[in-house]
Parts: C-alpha cells; sequence; structure tokens
C-alpha cells in the first residue's frame, strides 16, 4: 500500500493552561477532501495549524509523503498550504494582490519577476479573478472576492494539499456557495487534497469524502456520517435543522 | 490579582536595589572622587589618604555598596560629604513641600482631566475642540517658563499672590494655600491636559460599545449610561495614567521648585547637583523612586479593583 | 488634521532648523557682541526681537542657542530609536523569555524618575551634554519600546503574516517587508513627540545652569537671564518661549498629522444618544396591527439605506426578517427603537406601535418597557465591570422600582426564567459562556415585560447545540407571555422553524413576504429562490451549488429599479423601471415583474399599491 499523502499520528497540542488538540490520528489520500467538524474550542483549527507548522505539536507525528515535517522548518513545507476564515485579516492591506501572491515565488522558489508576474495571472484566472486584480489592493475586493484571492495564493505554489479553515464562515451563504463550487471545481481540475474544517456540519457533509467529528480535541467519529453511531454526531445533525428544500 | 500585586511588588524591590546600584557604581566610575572634592584644591597626600580610609573609599566598590545598603534600609542614607549633614535628615526636612506640591498637582490633575475629558466626550463640538486646543498648548508651553510668565502677571504685574517662596502649612494654612496656587497650575497644566485627553477617548471607546446600544434599547436612561456605564469603564485605563503622571510631576518638581524659590526636595536635587554631591541627590533618587513604586501599587490594586477580569485572576 | 495644516508645523521646523544651521552667515551680530548703549532695548528696528541685559541681540543668540538645542534633541531621538525600536520589535516578534525579560525591564524602568536620575548623571560627569543626552534617550526609551512591542505583536497576529509564514518566506523577510511598515507609522509618532519632549528637558536643564555654559547662548539659559531682569524687561521671556513653545508644538502636531495618517481605521462611531422628540407629522393610517411600518426608508449620512419597507407584526406573533449581510435588516430593527449610528435618520414612513407613531414620539418610554432587543454578540452586549445581578437589576429598578429585596427578588425569577442558576448572578460577564450571556441579555430585555422583542441574529454567535437551547426558549417565553417577536436573521432554518411570516430583504428593500411555509415551499423572487437553493442539503452531496453570481451592491451603487436585477437570471428590460409590489397568492408580496416565471403555469395575479 502506497503511503497516504498526509498522515497525522497520536497529534498533541497544548497551549498554555489547556490542550487543545489530544491525541488525534488522520490521513488523508491525494486528491480526497477530509472534513473536520466540531464547536468552538473542539481544537479543529488547532489541528489545522499544526500541519501547515503555525503551532508546534506537543507531541505526535504529521507525515507528509511518509516524511515527519514537525521537525522541518515552516519555510521548506510549502506543498501544504492554507486559507484562513477572515478575509479581511488574511491579505496585506498596504501591498498590492499581485505583491502578496508573487513574494514567495519570488523569494522562496526565486523565481524572475516574469515568470512569478505569469504563476500570479494563471493562478488569479483559475480562481476567476480578472488579471487586472493583480495591480489592486485588498481594499477594493468584497469578503467573497478576498476569499478567492486567498485561494489564488494558497494555488500559487502548487500546493498538494490545502488547510481550509473555515473558508466561508465569514462569507454570505450566496458567496459561500460560489467559494464551495470553486473549490470543487479546482480539485478536479488540479486533483489537490482539502483537509476542510468547518463548524457547520452541512457544508462539511456537501464538501467532503470522509467527515472527522471532533469534541474537546478528540475525533469521536470519522466517516461519511450517513449512519452516526456517536451521541454527539447526531446531536450536531439534529441542531442543524434542514429547511424543506425546494420541490 | 495576587499574581499582578506579587510581580509589581519584586519588580518595585529590584528596581529600588538597581537605581541605588547604579548610582553607586556611576560615583565610582565618576572622574575624581569625594575625598579630593571635599579637600578641595591644595591637600596633602596623607590628609588625602587618611579621608580615603575615613570615607571607606578603600574597600572594593560593592562592599562599599552593602554599607551604604544596610544602613540605608535602617533610614540612613548616608551623610553628604560637602555640608556633612546627614542625608536622610535633609530629605526628611524639605520633604513636606514636595508632597505638598506633588499631592495637589496630582489631585488637580486627575480631577480637572477627567471632569473635562468627561465633558467634551459627551458635547463634542466645540467643547472638543476647546480641549483639543488646550491640550495641545499644555503639551507645548515648557513650564518653567509658564511659570515665569505666571510670576510676572500675578506678582510682578499684579501682585496677586507670591511670587516665590513656601509657607509651611502648620504656619499658616491660607499662606500655604496661597503659596502653592502658581506652582501646582504649572505643575499640573501639562498633565490635565493628557487626562483629558485619553478620558475622552476612553469615554468614546466605552460609549461605542454594543452594551450601551443595547442598555439604551433596553430603556437605561442616558445619564447612568455615561456616569454609570462608560465613565466606570473609561476609569480602566484612565487610572493607570496616574502612575505616569507622578514619574513627569516628580520630574517637574525639579524646574518649578527653581522657579519658585521653594525649599523641596526638587531644589535640594540641583543644587547637589551644582555642587556635584552625589550622596544627597542618590538619596533624592532612591526617595523618589520610593514613591513611584509605592504610588504603582496602588494605582494596580485600584485597577484590579475597577477592572473584574484582573481582579478574578 | 487636513494636508494644508500638517505644512505649517513642518514649514517652521524647516526656517527654524535652517536659521540655526546658518546663524554664522545669516545672524546680524556675534553671539556675545555686547552693545551697552542698547541695553534691554526691546524691539527695535536694529535689534528686532530687542537686546539682552548686556545689550547682546537676542534673535542673534537665539539663532546660534538653537544649534545647541537642536543638536540635543537630534541625540535623544537617536539613542530613543535605537534602544527603544530594535528592542519593542525583537520582544514583540520573538515572543517567549526575551519578551517576558523586555517587559520586566519596562515596567521597571517607567518607574524611573527621569529627571532627578539625570542630575545624577550630569553631577558625575559634569555637565557633560552628549553623555546626558544619551541617558535621557535611554531613560525615555521604554515608553517607544512598548508601543513598538505592541505594534508588532498585534501585526504578528494577523493572519496575513500567518499566511506569509506558510508560504515559505523567512523570519527576516516578514520584519523587513511586512512588520516595519507597519510599525513606522507609530514610531513616527512617538518620535516627533519625544523630539518636543527632549527640547523642553534640554532647555530646562540650561535653565538650571547645567547646560553650555555662559556665554555661549541656549535657550534655556537665554530665559534664566530673561527672569533676572523680569521686573525691568519682562518683552526677554517672549522670544525665546515663544520660539520654543512653537518648536516643541510643531512636533506635537506633526506627530497627530502622522498618527491619523497612518492610523488604521476603527470604525468606532460612538452610537447617538437620544434625540428630543421629532417634530415630523404622522403619517400613519390606522391599523390593528401591534407594529405596523408603512413605506419607511432610512438614510444614514444622507446616504438611503433602505427604503419603501412595509411590515406588520401581531401581538404574539414572530416575524423573520430574512436577507444577507449589508441589506439593512439590522438598521430595520435599529430605527424602530430609534437606535440609529450618529448622522442616521428615518426619513418618510410611520412605525405605528400599539396606536403612536413611533417616528414622532419621545422613545425613552417605550425602549424597555413596551419594546425590548436582544443582540447579536450576547457578552459585548452586556457591561463587562458589573455583575450579571447587577445589571439586571438596574433594569428591574428602572421599570418597577422597589427595595433592595425587592428588586433581587424579581432579579432572581428572571434568571429562573431564562433557565439561570442563581450564582450566575453573582458573575461578571466575562465568566458567562455565549449561551449564558444571551440568557442574561434575554433576561434583561424581559425585565420590562415588553410587547415586542427585537432580536437580532440572537445565535448566530453561538455553537449550533447551543443555538437550538435558546430557541427553544425564545419559544416558550413568547408563549408564556404572549409577546411578539421580531427575528431578524441570515438563517432559513431558523426562520423556518421559528416564524409565522418573513419578509425577505434585499439592498434595502422588502424584496418578498409570505406565510413561511409559502415562502420555502413556493418562493415567489428570484432572489428567495436563490438563497434557498445556495445552501447545502444533504440530499445533493458533492453536487456543485446554485450559487447567486455577484454581490450584494453598496448603497450608494444600487441601480434604479429592481435592485437585485444585474445579479438576477430572470431580469429583462423592466426591471431596471421601479417595480410595484405584487400579491399573486393571499398574503404572499414580490416585488418582482416576473415572478409568474417561478410560479409555475402562473395563476392569478394581482397587482397592489406600493405597499399591500
Amino acid at each position: 500500500m502506497s503511503e497516504p499523502l498526509l498522515n497525522v499520528r497520536d497529534l498533541r497540542v497544548e497551549y498554555p493552561g489547556q490542550v487543545a488538540v489530544d491525541g488525534v490520528s488522520l490521513h488523508l489520500d491525494r486528491g480526497e477532501t477530509l472534513g473536520l467538524v466540531g464547536e468552538s474550542g473542539s481544537g479543529k483549527s488547532s489541528i489545522g495549524h499544526a500541519i501547515v507548522g503555525l503551532v508546534r505539536p506537543s507531541a505526535g507525528e504529521i507525515l507528509v509523503h511518509g516524511k515527519d515535517v514537525t521537525r522541518i522548518p515552516v519555510r521548506r513545507r510549502h506543498r501544504v498550504q492554507i486559507v484562513f476564515q477572515d478575509p479581511y485579516g488574511s491579505l496585506n492591506p498596504s501591498r498590492t494582490i499581485g505583491g502578496t501572491l508573487a513574494e514567495p515565488l519570488r523569494v522562496v522558489l526565486r523565481l524572475s519577476r516574469r515568470e512569478a508576474a505569469a504563476m500570479v495571472a494563471d493562478a488569479l484566472e483559475s480562481v476567476g479573478m480578472p488579471p487586472d486584480a493583480a495591480g489592486r489592493y485588498p481594499g477594493a475586493f468584497s469578503g467573497g472576492q478576498r476569499q478567492r484571492i486567498a485561494i489564488a495564493r494558497a494555488l500559487v505554489l502548487a500546493p498538494e494539499l490545502i488547510v481550509c479553515d473555515e473558508p466561508t464562515s465569514a462569507l454570505d451563504v450566496s458567496v459561500q456557495a460560489q467559494i464551495l463550487n470553486l473549490l470543487m471545481d479546482l480539485q478536479q481540475r488540479l486533483g489537490v487534497a482539502y483537509l476542510f474544517i468547518s463548524h457547520d456540519i452541512d457544508v462539511v457533509r456537501h464538501m467532503a469524502h470522509r467527515v472527522a467529528v471532533l469534541l474537546k480535541g478528540r475525533i469521536v467519529e470519522q466517516g461519511s456520517l450517513d449512519e452516526p453511531h456517536h451521541r454527539y454526531t447526531r446531536a450536531l445533525l439534529d441542531a442543524a435543522r434542514q429547511v424543506i428544500p425546494v420541490s | 490579582m495576587a499574581r499582578l500585586i506579587l510581580y509589581r511588588l519584586l519588580i518595585s524591590v529590584a528596581l529600588v536595589f538597581a537605581i541605588s546600584l547604579a548610582t553607586f557604581l556611576l560615583q565610582a566610575a565618576a572622574p575624581g572622587d569625594i575625598a579630593r572634592t571635599i579637600l578641595g584644591d591644595h591637600f596633602s597626600p596623607e590628609a588625602y589618604q587618611r579621608l580615603h580610609h575615613e570615607l571607606g573609599l578603600d574597600d572594593p566598590i560593592l562592599l562599599q555598596y552593602w554599607h551604604w545598603l544596610t544602613q540605608a534600609i535602617q533610614g540612613d542614607l548616608g551623610t553628604s560629604p560637602i555640608s556633612g549633614l546627614p542625608v536622610a535628615g535633609e530629605i526628611a526636612n524639605r520633604l513636606p513641600v514636595t508632597a505638598s506640591l506633588v499631592i495637589c498637582a496630582t489631585i488637580a490633575t486627575a480631577v480637572g482631566g477627567v471632569a473635562l475629558g468627561v465633558l467634551s466626550a459627551v458635547r463634542g463640538g466645540r467643547v472638543g475642540r476647546a480641549v483639543d486646543v488646550l491640550s495641545l498648548i499644555g503639551y507645548a508651553l515648557p513650564s518653567f517658563w509658564l511659570a515665569l510668565t505666571m510670576v510676572t502677571l500675578f506678582s510682578v504685574t499684579v501682585e496677586l499672590l507670591p511670587a516665590t517662596g513656601y509657607v509651611p502649612l502648620a504656619t499658616s494654612p491660607a499662606g500655604w494655600a496661597r503659596s502653592l496656587v502658581l506652582p501646582v497650575t504649572t505643575l499640573a497644566l501639562p498633565g490635565i491636559a493628557l487626562f483629558a485627553k485619553q478620558t475622552r477617548d476612553a469615554m468614546l471607546e466605552a460609549l461605542s460599545r454594543d452594551f450601551v446600544t443595547a442598555l439604551r434599547a433596553n430603556g437605561i436612561p442616558e445619564r447612568s449610561i455615561v456616569f454609570r456605564h462608560a465613565l466606570r469603564n473609561a476609569s480602566i485605563p484612565v487610572v493607570t495614567l496616574v502612575g505616569l503622571t507622578l514619574v513627569s510631576l516628580l520630574s517637574g518638581t525639579v524646574f518649578v521648585e527653581a522657579v519658585f524659590a521653594m525649599p523641596g526636595l526638587g531644589g535640594l536635587a540641583v543644587q547637589a547637583t551644582s555642587q556635584h554631591d552625589i550622596r544627597m541627590i542618590q538619596g533624592v533618587v532612591v526617595v523618589f523612586t520610593l514613591v513611584v513604586v509605592t504610588v504603582n501599587l496602588v494605582v494596580d490594586l485600584a485597577y484590579g479593583w475597577l477592572n473584574p477580569k484582573v481582579r478574578a485572576r | 488634521m487636513s494636508r494644508k495644516l500638517a505644512a505649517a508645523p513642518l514649514g517652521y521646523l524647516i526656517v527654524l532648523v535652517l536659521a540655526c544651521v546658518l546663524a554664522p552667515v545669516l545672524a546680524p551680530y556675534s553671539p556675545n557682541a555686547t552693545d551697552l548703549d542698547n541695553v534691554l532695548s526691546g524691539p527695535t528696528v536694529q535689534h528686532p526681537l530687542g537686546t539682552d541685559g548686556l545689550g547682546r541681540d537676542v534673535l542673534t543668540r537665539l539663532m546660534y542657542g538653537g544649534q545647541v538645542s537642536l543638536v540635543n534633541a537630534a541625540i535623544v531621538v537617536l539613542t530613543v530609536l535605537l534602544a527603544g525600536v530594535t528592542s519593542g520589535i525583537a520582544a514583540g516578534f520573538l515572543d517567549g523569555w526575551l519578551d517576558k525579560a523586555f517587559n520586566w525591564v519596562v515596567d521597571m524602568m517607567l518607574a524611573i524618575p527621569v529627571i532627578v536620575t539625570l542630575l545624577v548623571v550630569l553631577a558625575v560627569f559634569g555637565g557633560n551634554q552628549t553623555v546626558a543626552m544619551i541617558s535621557l534617550g535611554i531613560l525615555i526609551s521604554p515608553g517607544l519600546a512598548r508601543v513598538t512591542r505592541g505594534t508588532t505583536f498585534a501585526v504578528r497576529q494577523e493572519l496575513y503574516i500567518a499566511a506569509a509564514r506558510v508560504s515559505g518566506l523567512p523570519n527576516r523577510h516578514i520584519v523587513v517587508r511586512h512588520v516595519l511598515p507597519r510599525v513606522a507609522g507609530p514610531v513616527i509618532v512617538q518620535l516627533s513627540v519625544l523630539a518636543g519632549g527632549a527640547l523642553l528637558i534640554d532647555a530646562g536643564l540650561s535653565y538650571l545652569g547645567f547646560g553650555a555654559q555662559p556665554p555661549d547662548p541656549t535657550w534655556g539659559t537665554m530665559i534664566a537671564e530673561a527672569s533676572a531682569v523680569i521686573d525691568r524687561q519682562p518683552w526677554l521671556l517672549i522670544p525665546p518661549g515663544v520660539v520654543l513653545g512653537l518648536a516643541i508644538l510643531a512636533f506635537g502636531m506633526l506627530g497627530d498629522y502622522v498618527r491619523d495618517v497612518t492610523a488604521e481605521r476603527t470604525e468606532r462611531v460612538p452610537a447617538r444618544p437620544p434625540r428630543r422628540p421629532r417634530r415630523r407629522i404622522s403619517t400613519a393610517a390606522p391599523t390593528t396591527a401591534l407594529l405596523s411600518i408603512q413605506d419607511v426608508s432610512i438614510a444614514l449620512a444622507g446616504t438611503t439605506v433602505a427604503e419603501n419597507l412595509c411590515l406588520e407584526i401581531d401581538t404574539g406573533q414572530t416575524v423573520g426578517l430574512v436577507g444577507e449581510s449589508g441589506c439593512g435588516k439590522t438598521i430595520t430593527g435599529r430605527a424602530i427603537l430609534d437606535l440609529l449610528p450618529a448622522g442616521g435618520t428615518v426619513t418618510r414612513g410611520s412605525m405605528v406601535f400599539n396606536g403612536t407613531d413611533l417616528t414622532t414620539t419621545d422613545l425613552r418610554a417605550v425602549r424597555g418597557s413596551e419594546i425590548a432587543m436582544i443582540s447579536q454578540d450576547p457578552v459585548a452586549a452586556l457591561d463587562p465591570v458589573f455583575t450579571v445581578a447587577q445589571q439586571v437589576g438596574e433594569l428591574v429598578r428602572r421599570h418597577h422600582g422597589g427595595s433592595r429585596r425587592e428588586v433581587r427578588a424579581r432579579v432572581l425569577d428572571l434568571l429562573r426564567d431564562v433557565d439561570l442558576d442563581e450564582k450566575v448572578a453573582a458573575r461578571y460577564p466575562h465568566q458567562l459562556s455565549g449561551g449564558m450571556a444571551q440568557r442574561v441579555g434575554i433576561a434583561m430585555a424581559l425585565a420590562g415585560e415588553p410587547r415586542l422583542l427585537i432580536a437580532d441574529e440572537p445565535t448566530t454567535a453561538l455553537d449550533v447545540t447551543v443555538q437550538a437551547e435558546v430557541l427553544r426558549l425564545l419559544r416558550r417565553l413568547q408563549a408564556d407571555r404572549g409577546m411578539a417577536i421580531l427575528l431578524i436573521t441570515h438563517d432559513w432554518a431558523i426562520v423556518a422553524e421559528m416564524c409565522q411570516r418573513a419578509y425577505v430583504m434585499y439592498a434595502g428593500h422588502i424584496v418578498e413576504s409570505a406565510p413561511v411555509r409559502d415562502l420555502v415551499d413556493r418562493p415567489l423572487h428570484p432572489y428567495t429562490a436563490g438563497l434557498l437553493g445556495a445552501r447545502p442539503t444533504r440530499d445533493r452531496r458533492g453536487r456543485r451549488l446554485a450559487a447567486i453570481p455577484g454581490v450584494v451592491p453598496r448603497p450608494s451603487a444600487w441601480p434604479s429599479g429592481c435592485h437585485f436585477a444585474e445579479r438576477c437570471a430572470l431580469a429583462t428590460p423592466e426591471c431596471a423601471d421601479p417595480v410595484p409590489v405584487f400579491e399573486p397568492e393571499p398574503a404572499h408580496q414580490t416585488r418582482c415583474v416576473n415572478h409568474v416565471l417561478l410560479s409555475e403555469g402562473g395563476g392569478h395575479e394581482r397587482t397592489s399599491a406600493e405597499c399591500a
């Protein structure tokens, strides 16, 4: 059996005075979406942040292609990228979109200005943004457009895995649908894998092939959730009431 | 809360220790030594040796510091080699003057500043701009220059208030008050401006919070919103200013006492500086530091009392 | 401060620096040349700023004196810059033990009495100016260091810094390209203020005689010399004082200007205090509804943000107001209680509550006792410095009065009504979970026994399981008390569960209203249909969602006619004309000319007036 793209074993993340993630194991194959659902404080964001290297786990392994990345400095892990919840804070307001997107290409991959500009244009096009967006500042865009730009920033480094940390929670329903559609299109076209984190169990189930349910830093159930076993999963599903769909 | 107080205590002790040690080391590093200063220009080597030994200057510097420190803890800050007077006694004599000045100025600053700040936050518009202008003036006018101008205006021209000097409270309360009007005004003006500005900002911040809308929506009258809720919330950042203000007020006494010829600690420090009487200034520095540190402790207690989030910790 | 106004202080400082630097060329006299025929002359043609007690030209001495003062101020500023900024950035960015040690040192240094300590230095080094100024710089650097650390720390928390790290950028690059530019603004502000302070202290020290020694002039010694002849020629105080004061003022104003330019827009506009009863003539028509909003338009700072609103709530009914953010739902709720932000007004229409028009009455008698409100962020809606009992108690006292005991008993009753334990009464807001805080908010709203509760996204900030509990509570309270609820939300599931009737709002218009069942089963406006279709549902997993293209337009960019037209698949040219309200089914109204296309086969149709 080949190595999975991402394999997390017994991950533990601690902050002063609290354990955020307590012995979580999960795996993810190429081109797959794993959903991570839980309420606030369940540790779902901490898992995502540990995988991209923004927090240091206190125990456990994070294997990408079988290699433990917890000891590798963040700057050599760029094949795993992240999209954050807040589309307003995640772009530097005083730099142009093109500048922000080209920065890692120029500094980390040491590409020429021309090459970088071409890749930025490609990335913007693939998220449905006009090419002239590169010359403008984040302030000129709406929340949904900024989230597209944030996705383009993740894409520009050609990642194999994107951690989507509540990518649509700050957006309105109609815009959320646009972003969810975009993420699904990109997966089909590029074969990128997603770790899709959300508090909204319907959104997660819509997006993910498999779902892991998180409660107080532990995974209580993992699978398709068609037949929920754990009491907490059923409570989540019941609480997220359904509107009768349009006939 | 307990942790905050403990932290403040630790820092205070460390600071008093560090600042006395620093002044001591500076003294050792200084060109020329005390023995030479005392003896003046003409002296015999024997006399120098004898005095050097008597003053304990033969000992290593850290040992000298240790001697000074053990005595200082018992309230003896040494003797001035210049005047021959005990430092602690001299400071005790002059303390009431500086204390009167600083306490009155602190009260004037806090009360005047907070009142102006609340007024400008609630009324806005012209009052707000007036406070802005006042705070710029208060900030920009050199206090000793302002003092001199006020002396010219109120003492030389109109002879309304005494130009210089200090009348002890015990001698004549009215005279004491009259002698303090000009110096306290001079000292307090920049602080009033600062307090007014900070209070206004804190009030506006508090008034823009969600809970104010919620209180209004549920029928709480405006008076209670401003004076009970907003002011109470605004007082949390403002109270921390008291400690910082005190530091600058103490610094201000150095200039103000000089202008008004008041026999206080600031004047003592200036006089000692011109005489290179380091022992004496060192005493003043240590006393000033103790005052600041104590007031900071009180401010922290008040801060914790006002802010439930801190109190709970 | 405007750019023009900022030019004045900058210009003054430039002139000042040039005059001092070029003093040997420009000054009319030598600084120490005495003119004994013209002692204490006051301003004359020969001596524009007069002469001092030795007949020396004041203007000349001001120019030469400024050299010393400006160099000293520059030394202080440089020292502060080096000591404060580097330590602040290091502490803020690297965190950990370094940050702890930094805070220790700063807290300590902020308690040092600066001037007296400086006097020690002066005494030891015999008035060496450079050493004194460097010491001064170090002594006052903790203030700047703390500001720098705070800003750096805040920038470090920004998501875009996290994103930069994940994309592999090294720390060095992040500090230089992302942190420094953000820190520069606050640092310049502080330095500018400190430069003024340094001038002041420098002048003070030389006034006391610890500066450059006579006969060389400094601003401080000039003031000291003036004070000696204060009774003979008070004029002499003016030139050095004004030059110095203006310099300090200029630095301060420059600092303010830079702060205004670089400050992040906090958007914190304090809510407007209640106005006097508004002198408007009520246009209300008689109604049987508890609250009847007729043809209301609302403007914020002159821009219309909601128009033509018609909405009715009957006693004991729950009515939903649904839509996305920026559509005007919250503003509408606020307008009912006259709680619009500064610059907001109801520009037309009437809001009749229980027989009186709210737009023409003083709302103080209505708020809390007739209409109450709960809001989206439950913890922020409570005053952080008072306990739950104090806050609920104040409202109980306000609405019912009574002794301390009666108030206390009533508070506990209210807490029990919202399923909170008695122990909660003694807690502060920060000790409450979101769900508990919202229950307290509900208890506070109930204190005046209102007949209508405006609930603005009451559960949006809560976890789903807590959400369900709070909604259950609201339903129970409503059944017990016969209270009507205006429920403002973006969540269709909540509308379907809670409301009898719902109004859909889009870009300031109510575009559709109907009994909830009809609305969800047979939406007759393409926006409603689009919103319902955009939600992921359990039986269509993994398939593309029916997204509405584009975004909600800003109030200043509303199209004429139908506001939804440019995002609408059904749009036709007539959508650019003002759209009337149609009532294709009883009690089901829509503001869409093409609604027939949505209702499968049409059905009978009736055009109604502006408001049905």
